[in-house]
């Protein structure tokens, strides 16, 4: 009796278990990816990024940097995203992805500007693109700003 | 070769001065945006995380476009295109059209 019990079980929850893999890797990749950016951001510390359109003192050259990124949301966040839709309400899975978006495409505007010898970046603007299809969720960001070298 | 033009999204230029406004000028490119087509993004679509093969081909894109603003600029004489913006607007069903736009100026050495 008990062996017919556990394995209705078993049997029942068998379509669960693909969900929970790609629950288990998203959250891994997405545990991963803040960590990498809070490490990249610490090597930031003190590089000047502004919204502002004045162009900083002493500025001696100034170019165009820009950063970008697509972001899909995993399928189990998808998933509660499709139920949050009926219900209404804060989208709490969704939120953290394009949150990691926009960090990542904002590191990589810096990381372009400093590497093409920029100091500080100011005018930084954010522009978000849906890219979803019907089946996942997905989105570009796009960080883009002028990059300052100053005199030293 | 072609002098190059210096690009920015402020209003003023380092150590220049703006003595002309030629106008407006803008380049576009329309690219097929519904991700998940070829077998690479739709594995990475279900686990999640960045889909590295379209951050290049929506950079490359963002690059055409600048591309044909600046050529737009150059055939006008400017020396520089200030006030940059990019933008994305969906012109059709699972299409993507990237824009670049900026004022094309005349510059002087301070």
């Amino acid at each position: 009796m008990l062996e017919v019990i556990l394995i209705i079980t078993l049997v029942l929850l068998l379509p669960f278990v693909p969900m929970f893999i790609i629950w288990a890797i998203g959250a891994w990749g997405e545990r991963r990816h803040i960590r990498r950016i809070l490490e990249r951001e610490a090597q930031f510390r003190g590089f000047p990024v502004s919204n502002l359109k004045r162009l900083p003192e002493g500025a001696q050259e100034a170019f165009l940097a820009s950063g970008s990124v697509v972001l899909s949301a995993d399928a189990w966040k998808t998933m509660l995203a499709g139920f949050r839709k009926i219900f209404g309400g804060r989208f709490k899975s969704i939120e953290p992805v394009i949150e990691r978006a926009r960090r990542e495409a904002i590191l990589r505007l810096l990381e372009d500007a400093r590497s093409r010898g920029a100091d500080c970046v100011h005018n930084v603007r954010l522009e978000t693109a849906n890219i979803s299809n019907t089946q996942s969720l997905a989105v570009e960001v796009i960080a883009y700003g002028t990059a300052v070298r100053t005199r030293r | 070769m072609e002098k190059d033009l210096i690009l920015t999204n402020m209003e003023t230029l380092p150590g220049h001065r703006i003595v002309e406004h030629l106008g407006l000028v803008q380049g576009n490119t329309i690219r097929a945006k519904h991700i998940g087509r070829d077998i690479m993004a739709g594995l990475k679509n279900i686990v999640g995380g960045e889909l590295k093969g379209y951050t290049e081909l929506l950079s490359e894109a963002r690059k055409e476009a600048t591309e044909r603003m600046s050529r737009q600029a150059r055939e006008l004489g400017a020396d520089a295109i200030v006030n940059i913006r990019f933008a994305t607007s969906s012109v059709m069903q699972g299409a993507a059209e990237l824009f670049a736009y900026g004022t094309a100026v005349k510059l002087e050495k301070e």
